[in-house]
C-alpha cells in the first residue's frame, strides 16, 4: 500500500497570485481627448497625469511590483474615434524566477477612426528562471494609427545575469479593419543565455526591441526613419516598410545601449518629448 | 492539350510524382531569386564555412521560418482535404501576416501566386481551387498537394528539404562554400529536415513562433545593402 506523506495527495496546495485588469476607454470631445471609461481590478491601475499636450497621456501602474509564477494580467486600451492615447510604464517591469507556473499578459488595444494610439511601455526585464507568456492584440481602423514600441531584456544587467533556463513567449497580432496584417511570436524556450549567442537570435545580445508603426504614412516615413537610426555603439537597428506597416527593430548589447539608441529615435520619430515617466 | 485530357493525365501520374515537379528549381515560381536573409548573413560573417552554413541553416530550420511554414502548410492542406474554405483563408491571411519584412512578404507572396497560377494551368484537380489576392508559398504547396492527394509528410519533407537546396544554392553563389560542401551540408540536413516535418505535422497554429530576431532584423539591413544577388 502507498500512503503518501504529502498533503492534498501530493498536490501542492495553489498559491496567491496576483490577478489585474485595466479597461480604459477615451472618446474625443470639442477635439480634446478625455477619459470615458476606467475599470480596475486587483493590482493593475490606470493614472492619467495632467499633461500639457492635446492627447491624452495614461500611465498604466502594476502595483504588485512585477510579475511572478502564474500571475495574470490584462489591459484593454481603446482610443476612439479621433483621440489621441499615449499609454507608458513608470519603470521597468521585472519578471521574477517561476518554480513552474506561466505567468500571462494579455493586452488589447483599439485605435478607432482618425485615432491615435501609442503604446510605450518601459523594458520588461526577465529574470533567471522567468517564465512569461505575453499577448498583445490590436485592432486599427482604416485610418487610425497606431505605434508599438516594446523592448525585452535578458537577465539583469547589474548581475551579469544569464538566463540558464526560462521562457519568453511574445505574441503580437495587429488587425486593420477586419484583416489580420502583422503576426509575431517570439518564442525563446529553454537556455535562453545560450540561444542568444546563435547568430541568428542575437549574435550575443541581451536586448531586443520591436517599433510597430501602422499608419497611412508607415511606408512613406521609412527614408527618413533610416536617416534617424543609430548604427553601432553596441546596438544594431534597421527597418522595414510594406502594406502601410512600419517596423523598426533594436538588438543590443546592453540596456544602456538599448535605451541611448531609442530614446533619441523616438524624439524625432513621434516629434514630441518622451512620455514624462520615462524620464523619471 | 485539351483540358479535359490533361486533367485525366494528371489523375493518373498521382502519387508523389507532382512533388519533383512542383519544388523543382524550374518550376516557374523563381525560388533561385530568394536567400532569406542568407545574403545579409553572409555580408555581416555570419556564415563564412560549410560549419557556420550548417547551423544557420539548422536554426532556421528549428527555429525560424522552416519551422513555422511547415505548420502553415498542414493546416492549408487539412483545409483543402476537409473543404473548409474559411479556414483555408484564415491560414493564408496568418501565413502573409507573419513575414517580417518587405523583402520576406515579397519572398512568400510572389512565390505563393506563381506556383498557384502555374499549377492551375498545368496541373489542374477538381479540389484545386484559386485564392483571391495574394498566397504564401508554403499555403499554395499545400493547397496543391491535398487536391491531388499527395500524402502530407511526404509533402512536408520535401517542401522543407526543397528550402534546403535553394538555401544551399545561395550559399554557393554568395560564400566561399564549394559545389562538393554545398552537397554535404544538404545531405547533413536530411535528418533535421526529417525532425522538423514530424514535429510540425501535429501542431497548431498556436505553437507557431520563432526566435530568429537578428536574422529578420537583417532583412531589413538587406533592403539597404550595396551589391546584391538576391531580393531577400
Amino acid at each position: 500500500m502507498f500512503v503518501s506523506a504529502l498533503p492534498f495527495n501530493g498536490v501542492p496546495a495553489q498559491r496567491q497570485r496576483a490577478v489585474g485588469w485595466v479597461s480604459f476607454a477615451a472618446v474625443a470631445l470639442d477635439g480634446r481627448t478625455r477619459p470615458m471609461r476606467i475599470e480596475e481590478s486587483g493590482s493593475m491601475r490606470i493614472r492619467l497625469p495632467r499633461g500639457a499636450g492635446a492627447g491624452l497621456g495614461a500611465v498604466l501602474v502594476n502595483t504588485a511590483g512585477g510579475i511572478a509564477c502564474g500571475d495574470r494580467f490584462t489591459v484593454e486600451v481603446e482610443a476612439q474615434a479621433d483621440t489621441y492615447v499615449t499609454v507608458a510604464t513608470p519603470a521597468a517591469e521585472k519578471v521574477y524566477r517561476s518554480d513552474g507556473p506561466v505567468s500571462n499578459l494579455l493586452v488589447k488595444l483599439t485605435a478607432g477612426a482618425g485615432a491615435r494610439l501609442d503604446w510605450l511601455p518601459q523594458e520588461t526585464i526577465l529574470f533567471d528562471n522567468a517564465r512569461l507568456d505575453r499577448q498583445l492584440e490590436a485592432n486599427v481602423a482604416e485610418d487610425g494609427r497606431l505605434t508599438l514600441l516594446e523592448a525585452v531584456v535578458f537577465g539583469r544587467e547589474a548581475r551579469a545575469e544569464r538566463i540558464v533556463d526560462g521562457l519568453f513567449i511574445d505574441r503580437w497580432r495587429i488587425r486593420r479593419g477586419s484583416r489580420l496584417i502583422y503576426a509575431d511570436t517570439l518564442r525563446l524556450n529553454g537556455a535562453i543565455a545560450d540561444l542568444l549567442q546563435k547568430p541568428v537570435v542575437g549574435n550575443g545580445a541581451r536586448a531586443f526591441a520591436t517599433m510597430i508603426h501602422v499608419a497611412p504614412d508607415a511606408e512613406a516615413r521609412l527614408e527618413s526613419v533610416r536617416e534617424q537610426l543609430p548604427s553601432g555603439q553596441g546596438c544594431d537597428a534597421a527597418a522595414s516598410a510594406w502594406n502601410g506597416i512600419l517596423a523598426v527593430r533594436f538588438c543590443a548589447f546592453s540596456i544602456e545601449a538599448l535605451r541611448a539608441a531609442i530614446c533619441p529615435f523616438l524624439l524625432t520619430f513621434r516629434g514630441e518629448p518622451l512620455p514624462r515617466v520615462w524620464l523619471s | 492539350m485539351d483540358d479535359a485530357l490533361l486533367l485525366q493525365a494528371v489523375e493518373k501520374g498521382q502519387g508523389i510524382l507532382p512533388l519533383f515537379a512542383w519544388l523543382s528549381p524550374s518550376y516557374p515560381v523563381g525560388c533561385y531569386a530568394y536567400s532569406h536573409t542568407l545574403e545579409w548573413a553572409v555580408e555581416a560573417g555570419d556564415v563564412a564555412d560549410e560549419k557556420a552554413l550548417v547551423a544557420w541553416l539548422r536554426d532556421q530550420m528549428t527555429l525560424g521560418f522552416c519551422r513555422n511554414d511547415a505548420i502553415l502548410l498542414s493546416h492549408a492542406y487539412r483545409a483543402v482535404e476537409a473543404g473548409h474554405e474559411a479556414a483555408l483563408v484564415s491560414v493564408n491571411e496568418l501565413a502573409l501576416a507573419l513575414s517580417p519584412s518587405a523583402e520576406l512578404y515579397l519572398e512568400t507572396s510572389q512565390q505563393g501566386r506563381s506556383f498557384l497560377d502555374a499549377t492551375l494551368a498545368a496541373w489542374p484537380a477538381p479540389g484545386l481551387l484559386d485564392l483571391d489576392g495574394e498566397v504564401a508559398f508554403p499555403i499554395a504547396i499545400g493547397m496543391a498537394a491535398a487536391a491531388h492527394g499527395v500524402p502530407l509528410p511526404i509533402t512536408l519533407n520535401v517542401y522543407l528539404f526543397a528550402l534546403v537546396q535553394t538555401l544551399v544554392s545561395a550559399a554557393i553563389r554568395l560564400a566561399p562554400i564549394g559545389q562538393t560542401a554545398g552537397i554535404r551540408v544538404c545531405s547533413a540536413m536530411a535528418v533535421t529536415v526529417r525532425d522538423v516535418s514530424q514535429e510540425a505535422i501535429d501542431l497548431s497554429l498556436e505553437d507557431i513562433g520563432g526566435a530568429t530576431f537578428r536574422a529578420d532584423l537583417g532583412s531589413f539591413h538587406h533592403e539597404n545593402q550595396y551589391t546584391r544577388l538576391f531580393r531577400s
